[in-house]
């Protein structure tokens, strides 16, 4: 007989893990496609749960969570064209890319930081449940409306971001790019222009995975920092530029977290996640379905 | 250049009894020396060897708490553990190399900030030996003899610190300006080059790493003593930003460009404190600006400045002399 914590344990980590897939999708396609390693990830992720509460919130358009999310991702995907083209563009293709990539992302996410701190003072905010009231799905299990409601909007957002992937023009030149670069350029296709798109997109992703985390957990400053290595840990499991892998991975760490919450400790989750992480790279040095040139 | 250190070493030297009234600048002076060998030994590693690395910080507490639980509860010497413990980091890196040193770039920059992050609960969970989230308290202070160094205001500690400084800098230098740091280079710029050239990638990084972790195990055991208190705040993902920041600031082609960064850093973030939390913001900004516009940093620039002012004297002296 499994123990009665199990299946709310299991549930818990279920939600997580489509959470976990929105902004690893986010990470993985910038990374894949234009070879960036975004460390600002984790502050885009804070600015997207910090607009999606004050547009929530203000009740510009009455407590309408729906017209807040999408608000949210079209600024994010703004504002991640206006970094492809302000920060990113003028140093691609320099001598020490890799290393200046890094810099700047974590320069870009301090800076985001810092200014939501001083905007929303540090103290944490909670977004107010969007339904109440609890529904059950098996057996005894119950689930909370409002968690129900989120969970289905990461998995709208996760089919439609893959059905744009395969079925969109743009969709299938970001796939074609991370392929290769060589025979997208000679089919005719605009790097450039598809750079801007994916990195808008994936700052998108961010923003979603931003607003649904932060309408879960809280909204503060730092709220970013654990999911983007999660974000990483994941992409290391699932294999780089892998979607199916990058969304499995996802929800096996939810799982894997929800499982160290309930019976270890919540502080053991990233410790553990990195001690599999490394047990894992040592195994296979480029993850477990990685491309080997990814590795330098 | 000869000149120029030892004007910078005068100058150095003397700092402390200028402000020797002044606690707050005291303490600030020393914290610079303690950030100027993380700067350099990070920079080390990730400019000259090529090895990103994100768990520097990890050395530095693992250097602090075994300094400073070695004698508290063992009662040796202050002097002898920060040796050992800066052995103990060294030791600790070199295991730790030998398992994610293969890894490529940004593997290895995750495998090492998830040992800091294990590192850190790691050191929360043991709360019966190191005090958990309240610290370890009541580390025993440097002293000769019966002489405490917190006499003379604690100015004592300052030439530890910068000793401990000097000494890094010149095992770095030894380092980089021997066949070891030719073969690092070499394998930072071209890796398949060097290995078909049977340089051993692997050892000659871990040589780098192990160097590395020394000195910032020995700076970590220094703070230790030197606060007489050690918590979990050695450990904290700003202060790895803050770091990368002050090399760039600097510049990271040269050895003593972190220092520049780390003394530009400190009086940027005291004319900024009006700014109060957006300073990090403002300096997040500048670095973006910097990464951009002028990727090698400060030193560059000053040394071109020099050079052409010592050039121009040159000149001028020649005329002189000429027209008399």
């Amino acid at each position: 007989m499994l123990p009665p914590e199990i299946l709310p344990t299991l549930l818990s980590g279920f939600i997580l893990g489509s959470l976990y897939a929105l902004m690893s999708t986010g990470i993985s396609i910038i990374w894949s496609t234009t070879g960036l390693i975004n460390w600002a990830h984790g502050a885009l992720i804070t600015l997207g749960g910090y607009i999606s509460w004050y547009i929530y919130t203000s009740q510009i358009f009455g407590a309408n969570f729906i017209f807040a999310f999408l608000v949210t991702v079209s600024i994010l995907f703004i504002v991640g064209t206006l970094l492809e083209f302000t920060l990113f563009r003028p140093i691609r293709g320099q001598p020490d890319w890799d290393l200046r990539s890094v810099f700047i992302t974590l320069a870009l996410g301090v800076s985001i930081q810092s200014l939501l701190t001083y905007i929303f003072n540090p103290r944490a905010k909670s977004v107010p449940p969007i339904m109440s009231g609890s529904i059950p799905i098996f057996g005894s299990l119950m689930i909370q409306l409002h968690q129900f409601f989120i969970f289905i909007i990461a998995v709208v957002s996760l089919i439609s971001f893959s059905i744009f992937l395969k079925k969109s023009k743009i969709g299938m030149a970001i796939t074609a790019i991370s392929q290769d670069i060589t025979g997208a350029q000679i089919v005719g296709i605009s790097v450039n222009k598809v750079y801007a798109y994916t990195i808008g997109i994936g700052a998108a992703m961010a923003g979603i995975a931003g607003a649904l985390l932060g309408s879960i957990y809280f909204i503060s400053p730092i709220m970013g920092n654990e999911p983007l290595f999660k974000g990483f840990i994941i992409i290391v499991f699932g294999g780089m530029g892998s979607l199916e892998g990058t969304i499995c991975a996802s929800f096996i760490t939810g799982l894997i977290e929800a499982l160290v919450q309930q019976y270890i400790s919540p502080f053991w989750v990233l410790p553990a996640l990195f001690i599999i992480m490394i047990a894992i790279l040592i195994i296979r040095p480029h993850g477990i379905g990685g491309r080997k040139e990814a590795v330098k | 250049m000869r000149f120029i250190g030892l004007l910078f070493l005068i100058i150095t030297a003397t700092l402390p009894w200028l402000f020797y009234g002044n606690t707050y600048v005291r303490g600030l002076l020393i914290l610079i020396w303690v950030y100027a060998v993380l700067a350099q030994n990070w920079n080390t590693l990730f400019s000259h060897a090529g090895i990103l690395s994100f768990g520097q910080l990890a050395f530095f507490a693992i250097g602090g708490y075994t300094s400073g639980l070695m004698s508290k509860f063992m009662g040796i010497s202050p002097w002898a553990t920060i040796i050992v413990s800066s052995l103990i980091a060294a030791a600790t890196g070199l295991a730790i190399g030998l398992i994610t040193l293969r890894l490529g770039g940004i593997y290895f920059a995750l495998a090492t900030y998830g040992f800091q992050y294990t590192l850190l609960a790691i050191i929360l969970a043991a709360r019966d030996i190191t005090g958990g989230t309240m610290g370890l308290y009541d580390i025993p202070p440097l002293t000769i003899g019966s002489i405490s160094f917190e006499e003379f205001k604690s100015v004592p500690y300052y030439y530890v610190i910068f000793l401990i400084f000097l000494i890094s800098s010149f095992a770095n230098k030894k380092l980089l300006d021997s066949n070891i740091g030719m073969a690092l280079k070499a394998i930072r710029d071209s890796p398949s080059g060097a290995i078909s050239l049977g340089v051993n990638p692997i050892k000659y990084r871990l040589i780098a790493f192990g160097v590395s972790c020394f000195f910032t195990g020995s700076a970590g055991a220094f703070y230790a003593h030197y606060f007489k208190f050690v918590d979990v705040s050695m450990i904290s993902f700003t202060t790895v930003i803050i770091l990368f920041l002050m090399i760039i600031i600097g510049g990271r082609d040269s050895l003593h460009g972190p220092t520049l960064g780390v003394f530009i850093w400190t009086i940027l973030a005291e004319l900024m404190r009006p700014l109060g939390i957006l300073r990090f913001g403002a300096v997040g900004f500048l670095v973006i600006l910097f990464i951009i516009f002028l990727p090698s940093g400060i030193l560059p620039i000053l040394m071109k400045a020099w050079n052409f002012f010592v050039a121009h004297t040159i000149k001028r002296t020649q005329q002189i002399m000429k027209q008399n």
